[in-house]
């Protein structure tokens, strides 16, 4: 038919439901008088619902792992930081504080060894004004658990205080 | 358009928005975004290459340009228009380079398998074709288009785009996109008729 090649234009447009009504009515019209073209716009529909169809396919687990290696390996900026992080002002602050106390760290720790001896000293004589303990008249349980001190300060009554230190414990006492 | 996961859609967040905030550095906006586009690039990208690991390679290639060239995205247009162009624009740089290396030959699958006697089981026009070896033939003949019908094709039919986008992903006339789809159409309906011939014409 004359017409066909020319109606054939507007099938998609019918096919996606914007064509005019007139020109509807006239694809219509020449449809019903004309199997040849009639068969090819039913095929052209089942084609394209066969089209929506189609099976989704989807991307493989290690999708997204892969794109950020890449996005690694490609040395862009910024990448796997916190957002915060992006400016430079905070790393800088935070680099600054780490240094310092590091160095701090080290300052203290070369004193202190310089002054182990000193100290070491001063602990001796320490110990040796230190108060004697009186002799532990408890019960051998009782000399036992005196290592753990919490355990032993909870437990332990007024009497059993002054009898650990006399002098210190009585102190306390008395300043009440 | 494909519909989106579940998850994104109780996010309010648009790809626009995501997209701004990547670009101010804000990196879990970009793998949103990833995880919004990933499949459905995949799709479009695999029906037009015809190679799923290839398709995937340049679905991997388009975000790490996104990731790259964020700042170049503007917001005159969607989100969804921006990264499909660039898949689509790889896509057909990975046919040009095919056919430079002679890998890729055009298939002549559909015209060959004219005659292929599938057998009718249930005498329903619906299920004449077992819908696998359906879908590969459908999935042949797609890749037999043109590039320039392939693509409209498949933005259209497969994957819904209107064609106000598909217009502006392929930067063609709008015209010029119903044009390609109506005769992409009309092609397809040539090299799949075998498949549809003597059915009952109530369908119309």
């Amino acid at each position: 038919m004359p017409d066909c090649d020319k109606l054939k234009t507007s099938f998609s447009d019918f096919l996606d439901g914007e064509i005019p009504l007139e020109q509807r009515k006239q694809l219509e019209q020449h449809f019903s008088h004309c199997p040849y073209c009639h068969e090819i716009f039913r095929q052209m529909r089942i084609i394209q619902q066969s089209l929506k169809k189609l099976p989704h396919i989807r991307t493989t687990p290690d999708f997204e792992k892969r794109l950020h290696q890449q996005i690694f390996n490609s040395g862009a900026k910024n990448f796997l930081v916190p957002p915060i992080l992006h400016s430079w002002k905070l790393p800088a602050m935070g680099s600054a504080i780490v240094l310092a106390t590091v160095g701090l760290f080290l300052v203290l720790d070369n004193s202190s060894d310089q002054n182990n001896s000193t100290f070491r000293n001063v602990d001796s004589q320490l110990n040796t004004a230190a108060p004697q303990f009186p002799v532990n008249k408890s019960t051998p349980a009782q000399a036992a658990g005196s290592e753990n001190s919490s355990t032993r300060i909870q437990s332990a009554t007024p009497a059993d205080s002054t009898l650990i230190n006399t002098e210190g414990v009585q102190q306390v006492g008395n300043s009440k | 358009m494909i519909a989106k996961t579940k998850a994104d859609k109780k996010s309010s967040i648009s790809d626009e928005q995501l997209i701004a905030r990547f670009q101010l550095g804000d990196v879990q906006a970009y793998d949103l975004l990833v995880r919004r586009y990933k499949d459905q690039l995949l799709n479009f990208v695999y029906r037009f290459v015809g190679n799923r690991t290839d398709a995937e390679d340049i679905v991997q290639e388009t975000f790490l340009r996104v990731y790259k060239n964020k700042h170049m995205y503007k917001e005159i247009a969607k989100f969804s228009t921006w990264v499909y162009t660039i898949a689509g624009n790889l896509a057909k740089t990975e046919l040009r380079r095919r056919k430079r290396h002679k890998i890729f030959s055009v298939s002549n699958f559909v015209n060959e398998e004219r005659d292929y006697d599938i057998p009718d089981r249930e005498h329903s026009p619906e299920k004449k074709v077992d819908s696998t070896i359906q879908e590969d033939i459908i999935q042949k003949a797609i890749e037999k288009l043109p590039p320039k019908f392939r693509e409209v094709i498949i933005l259209r039919d497969i994957q819904g785009f209107a064609y106000e986008e598909i217009s502006q992903i392929l930067d063609i006339p709008l015209g010029t996109v119903k044009s390609r789809v109506n005769r992409g159409r009309l092609k397809l309906q040539e090299d799949l008729k075998f498949l549809y011939d003597n059915e009952p014409k109530s369908t119309a």
